[in-house]
């Protein structure tokens, strides 16, 4: 056990103990500790296996800067060892190992190393072409980490939204101080930090310092008495959207954070060194160990060397001596120390100091035992033995909120580091971020961002002058040292060495977005958090450019890897159901999508051809009912009423007499047939339109537009949601109909396509004898919260008749019967009306309408036509679909829109597009089925079925009973 | 016959647990038999008489009947206990009757229609009111606008849960918000919010629930 006592700020319980299991071995730790720190306090240092060449990894941040440690529970995956807390009884292990951690089968892959160099992928595998079926299986076999149970049931995670004035990204120094000084303000503040407790490194690089614990605790007394700022731990924010929105995402889910001011205080993130074996177990980040050491009270190691190149280096070493660890050697990169009192401090404990020296390569088998130092000036090389090497050789802005907050960053030459050169209004940075280091000043670089935030929200807060950034570097230069045998790893998540990068660069990928891609260096689950600023410096370095004119890859959301259930949520697809929807469940309706609208596509499950002819039947031969409430309904009303509909529609209204409707269809600008249905005439200046069931959102813009454009005054009103609609057909319609109003229904009092307004069981309606089914038929609309009522009431009547509900499917059948077209299945996104038969229902003459100068030029250009074609092939194993081409000789001539076996003509008939040299009736066509197979069909006259419209008269029908 | 009428979520409502009956004509959950928990509640209110005037004589119409509506458009003025007048649109107003009465006036007894240059129509849509000390934190969790921040007289159109409703917030003792969509969003939407009311420790309620509620001042 490498447990250390108790630390003044621990976050572990000694009196919980918690057991769990960890590739089948049985641990124990305390509350509070995370996996890898129980781990470790256990001695067991080997804690997962790299992605590519599964290496032995072990503890690198201990924070969220690295993907070293990726877990698999029963219940979860890629689990990230260094956050999550140890749970009792849980089983844990690493991700991606064939054969268990230890004897990993699949290490045997770094053997092979030389054969897999950057880019391997785009180089290899393609030849010969029969045997990439066989490597694209064992890549992706190979590849992924954690493996995802798809049964599992988790619990759902909530998102919600938090609205505030200002929101402090990051409880460090830096924002503790920028909310300690908003405290008792009238600012609604939101405090918000990835980790559990707030203090950020005041926890542990300054954990032995009495003047940053004063300062931490009085700043967090303030924020606690403070009643408007809340204090949000254990959340990161995981982006910035529009400026001013941060999603927050915590284990039990994500609120997104709408702040009229930002102040990011996010601090760096350390960044290793690059040399040969630089990812062995035991090589720890300094901030990773000491983190370690304050938060979970675990020595690392008991013998450590420590390679530094800043202030931060020897102050760590001092740390970790009075830690109790032995600290064999510090190893400085640069030829001064940068912190001469600590660096007599440890002169004076017998520490020895190698300057401008650096290493030269790590040594042990599956975890570190010796490290060879190499000195710059004197060519020395001597070998440390040592089971920990901690590493503070530089920082990386964690900018990447700034930089999708529309921030920009710009390379400091004296600090050699990236830093914030400029942030849109209302967003601040602070703190190390800005490359101010000490304490005093970050602090003091907190608070004047808090004031300016202030200001900018229109409070009168006297903004204290910032702090100027550091001059004294605190990162190497160039912390990489390449070594003739390789194995120098500039990115743990992906295995790239620097030979990897070097071969990209002089492949000509030498741009840092282009060898990102080439390579993916930055690309994995830390997304370059510890890699990017190494290998932006590497580029620099070999291209010979300054590091700012090379940049950094752009930072996307999200900052840490989100849990799939986070972004999810809560489940919530929409759907809107008609009036009668439960209507439909309770008869057995198999339901589709039609756009957003449910509707049954038959009356059984899985819509048989048998249930659909039987639907079918019903209506040919007696009388079936059609929930349409689906159709868009619009009430147009105003002196202009008729001018609107002149100028949104192809056809004329100045004959459209009271009472009567018509059929009506919609261009756009292009001539383009974007929608039809009926218009009826209510009064003088009042109509009453139909739409198709997904377009009415589209034909009421079109008509605000028109209306607005011409400055008419007329009111458009949409009742699509207001009305439920039902469509009455069949020889039988007429009789049951009349057992329920007393509307006269004689042909002579209510002609094909008149309407009338009454009641239809003691339910005011609105009747439209219109007939999409080609037969007599009655369109009913009324109040959507009575439809159900109406549904039942005309079912119930209908009894003695077998009038039974018919679904979509059936409809569709009956409709291409009679040769009407569905806008969207029988057109495209080009088809304008004389290629589909409807030029009779375009007046060019009137004076002007929406897409007339299109349908002029479109007129005599007529390529292609939509015909109707039959023929006797019933191939029910490799039918004639939807979408089969239409072949003339070795060309393409065509498709079909629409198909079906017409029980009544007993043939199969459909409408295709075909050129128009096809279009001529008697041209045989040849359509290519799914298999291959060439179908002839016979192009013919439609409509197929009742071409004079008999059927839709009632003469035939026996007289009807009236509800009087 | 029975009444024709049925609110657009009353499958939701357990008829076991819930008294059912008639208001104004529509079949509504009445009554839940147990007291509404502070912490928060949704009411089905679909039945509460509604009527949209529209045309260029709406707004003289409305006036003739002694109902003066809002000068600004999106706002909303009190027709006494929760009753509203909305300015919605030009020359569009809709009026809400106060969810108490059940003789809501003269206004709602025209038959829908033309009238010279206004035209009449009976407004369909579901109806809902969320209150409850949870009332805010449930709305955050549904939709992206702050609605916490906006005044009582502003009529907001916004989406909740996906679905476009119009939002009054009224916060007379407690805050209540009266959510209104069209009803092929109705039974999507009601069940997502009982949903969050009860994750958030509330309930369901019936038409008379609310308005013991609001004669008890305690939501309005």
């Amino acid at each position: 056990m490498i447990r250390l006592p108790p630390q003044p700020r621990e976050w572990i319980d000694r009196d919980a103990r918690i057991e769990f299991e960890f590739e089948g071995a049985r641990y124990e730790g305390f509350g509070g500790d995370v996996i890898s720190s129980a781990l470790l306090a256990c001695g067991q240092h080997l804690l997962g296996r790299s992605f590519k060449y599964h290496r032995p990894r072990g503890v690198l941040s201990m924070a969220n800067h690295d993907a070293n440690v990726l877990l698999q529970s029963d219940t979860d995956t890629n689990i990230r060892a260094d956050l999550t807390p140890i749970a009792q009884g849980r089983s844990y292990r690493a991700v991606n190992t064939l054969g268990g951690l230890k004897r990993d089968l699949t290490q045997a892959l770094g053997w092979f190393d030389r054969f897999l160099p950057i880019g391997f992928y785009y180089k290899a595998f393609y030849r010969p072409r029969w045997l990439f079926p066989y490597w694209e299986r064992l890549i992706r076999e190979l590849s992924g980490l954690g493996k995802i149970d798809t049964t599992y049931r988790g619990g759902r995670q909530s998102r919600t939204h938090r609205y505030c004035e200002v929101l402090i990204v990051g409880a460090g120094a830096a924002g503790l101080a920028a909310a300690a000084r908003l405290a008792d303000s009238d600012l609604d503040v939101v405090l918000v930090d990835e980790n559990r407790r707030p203090g950020g490194s005041l926890d542990f690089m300054h954990a032995r310092e009495a003047d940053a614990q004063t300062f931490r605790d009085e700043a967090l007394a303030d924020i606690d008495r403070a009643a408007n700022i809340e204090w949000i731990p254990d959340a990161f924010a995981s982006a910035c959207y529009d400026r001013y929105t941060v999603p927050l995402v915590a284990a039990s889910g994500v609120t997104q954070v709408h702040a009229r001011a930002i102040i990011f205080a996010t601090g760096v993130i350390e960044q290793p060194a690059v040399f040969r074996n630089n990812d062995l177990p035991g090589i720890v980040l300094a901030t990773g160990a000491q983190r370690l050491i304050h938060r979970f009270a675990v020595a690392p190691c008991d013998t450590c060397v420590v390679l530094t190149a800043n202030d931060e280096g020897y102050r760590a070493a001092i740390d970790f001596a009075e830690a109790g660890i032995r600290v064999a050697a510090v190893v400085d990169m640069q030829a001064q120390p940068s912190n001469d009192d600590a660096a007599a401090e440890l002169l004076g404990r017998g520490i020895q100091l190698i300057p401008a020296a650096h290493i030269d390569e790590a040594r042990g088998s599956g975890q570190l035992e010796a490290v060879t130092v190499h000195s710059n000036d004197a060519g020395i090389v001597q070998e440390i033995a040592c089971d920990g090497l901690m590493m503070s050789v530089g920082w990386a802005p964690a900018g990447s909120l700034v930089y999708q907050a529309g921030g920009r960053f710009g390379y400091d030459d004296a600090l050699h580091q990236i830093v914030p050169e400029a942030t849109p209004e209302g967003v601040y940075t602070t703190g190390r971020l800005n490359g101010v280091f000490s304490l005093a000043a970050r602090i003091d670089d907190g608070r004047a961002a808090a004031a300016e935030a202030a200001a900018f929200l229109g409070r009168s807060q006297e903004a204290p002058p910032r702090p100027p950034r550091d001059r004294t570097p605190h990162s190497h230069p160039y912390p990489l040292k390449k070594h003739r045998k390789g194995d120098e790893f500039i990115d743990f998540d992906e295995d790239i060495q620097l030979k990897e990068l070097d071969v990209g660069i002089r492949e000509g990928f030498d741009s840092i977005q282009l060898l990102k891609r080439y390579s993916t260096i930055g690309m994995g689950p830390s997304q370059g958090k510890t890699s990017n600023m190494n290998g932006v410096r590497f580029i620099a370095h070999k291209c010979g450019r300054d590091v700012d004119a090379i940049g950094v890859s752009t930072p996307r959301p999200f900052y840490h890897p989100v849990a799939m259930g986070a972004l999810a949520g809560r489940r919530l697809r929409r759907e809107w159901h008609t009036p009668m929807h439960e209507s439909h469940l309770a008869r057995g309706a198999e339901m589709m999508d039609t756009g957003p609208w449910r509707r049954p596509k038959s009356y059984t499950a899985k819509s048989p051809r048998s249930q659909i002819e039987a639907e079918y039947r019903v209506v040919r031969e007696g009388v079936g009912i059609i929930d349409v409430s689906t159709l868009g309904k619009i009430e147009i009303f105003g002196d202009d009423a008729q001018a609107l509909l002149e100028h949104a529609y192809t056809c004329a209204f100045d004959k459209l007499a009271l009472g009567m409707t018509r059929y009506i269809f919609m261009v756009d600008g292009s001539g383009t047939l974007i929608d039809d249905g009926v218009a009826a005439r209510l009064g003088v200046d009042h109509f009453y339109i139909t739409t198709t069931s997904t377009h009415s959102q589209t034909v009421l813009r079109l008509l605000q537009l028109s209306a607005d454009q011409l400055a008419l005054d007329v009111a458009i009103i949409d009742r699509s949601f207001q009305l439920a609609a039902v469509n009455l057909a069949g020889p039988s319609s007429r009789r049951v109909l009349g057992r329920l109003t007393d509307i006269d229904l004689d042909d002579e009092a209510f002609p094909y396509l008149g309407l009338r307004e009454g009641v239809v069981a003691e339910i005011p309606a609105r009747l439209l004898r219109v007939g999409f089914v080609g037969e007599l038929g009655y369109e009913i609309h009324c109040a959507a919260s009575q439809g159900a009522a109406l549904w039942e009431r005309l079912l119930e009547a209908g009894e003695p008749e077998g009038c039974a509900p018919f679904g979509v499917e059936a409809q569709r059948l009956l409709r291409l019967e009679k040769g009407h077209i569905i806008i969207g299945q029988d057109t495209d996104g080009t088809t304008n009306p004389f290629e589909v038969g409807l030029g009779w229902g375009v007046r060019l003459d009137k004076a002007r309408f929406h897409g007339k100068h299109s349908l002029q030029i479109l007129q005599p250009m007529l390529a292609r036509k939509l015909i109707g074609f039959e023929t006797e092939d019933r191939d029910g194993e490799d039918p004639i679909e939807e979408c089969h081409l239409v072949i003339d000789g070795d060309r393409i001539a065509g498709r079909v829109t629409s198909v079906a076996y017409s029980p009544v003509l007993q043939k199969v008939i459909g409408l295709a597009f075909v050129e128009s040299k096809l279009a001529e009736v008697g041209t045989r066509l040849t359509i290519r089925t799914t298999s291959g197979r060439l179908v002839t069909g016979v192009v013919t006259d439609t409509p197929f079925y009742d071409p004079d419209n008999a059927r839709q008269k009632p003469h035939a029908e026996p007289a009807y009973e009236t509800a009087a | 016959m029975e009444t024709a009428s049925r609110s657009p979520v009353l499958q939701a409502f357990d008829g076991g647990r819930f008294e059912m009956g008639a208001v104004n004509g529509m079949q509504i959950a009445l009554t839940q038999g147990e007291a509404v928990t502070a912490a928060g509640y949704i009411a089905d209110l679909s039945a509460v008489h509604k009527r949209l005037f529209v045309g260029g004589g709406a707004r003289r119409f409305l006036e003739a009947h002694d109902i003066e509506a809002p000068a600004d458009l999106l706002r909303w003025w009190s027709l006494g206990e929760d009753g509203a007048v909305v300015y919605l649109h030009h020359h569009r107003f809709l009026v809400v009757a106060p969810s108490g009465t059940t003789r809501p006036g003269p206004l709602f007894a025209i038959a829908p229609g033309s009238q010279g240059d206004t035209l009449v129509l009976h407004h369909e849509a579901a109806d809902f009111a969320l209150g409850g000390e949870a009332a805010d934190a449930i709305v955050r969790e549904l939709c992206p606008m702050n609605l916490a921040a906006s005044s009582d007289d502003v009529w907001i159109a916004t989406q909740l849960a996906h679905c476009d409703v119009a939002v009054r917030r009224m916060t007379t003792d407690a805050v209540t918000y009266r959510l209104m969509c069209a009803p092929a969003d109705a039974a999507f939407l009601f069940g997502v919010l009982v949903e969050v009311v009860q994750e958030n420790g509330g309930t369901i309620a019936g038409f008379n629930d609310y308005l013991e509620l609001l004669e008890g001042g305690a939501s309005r």
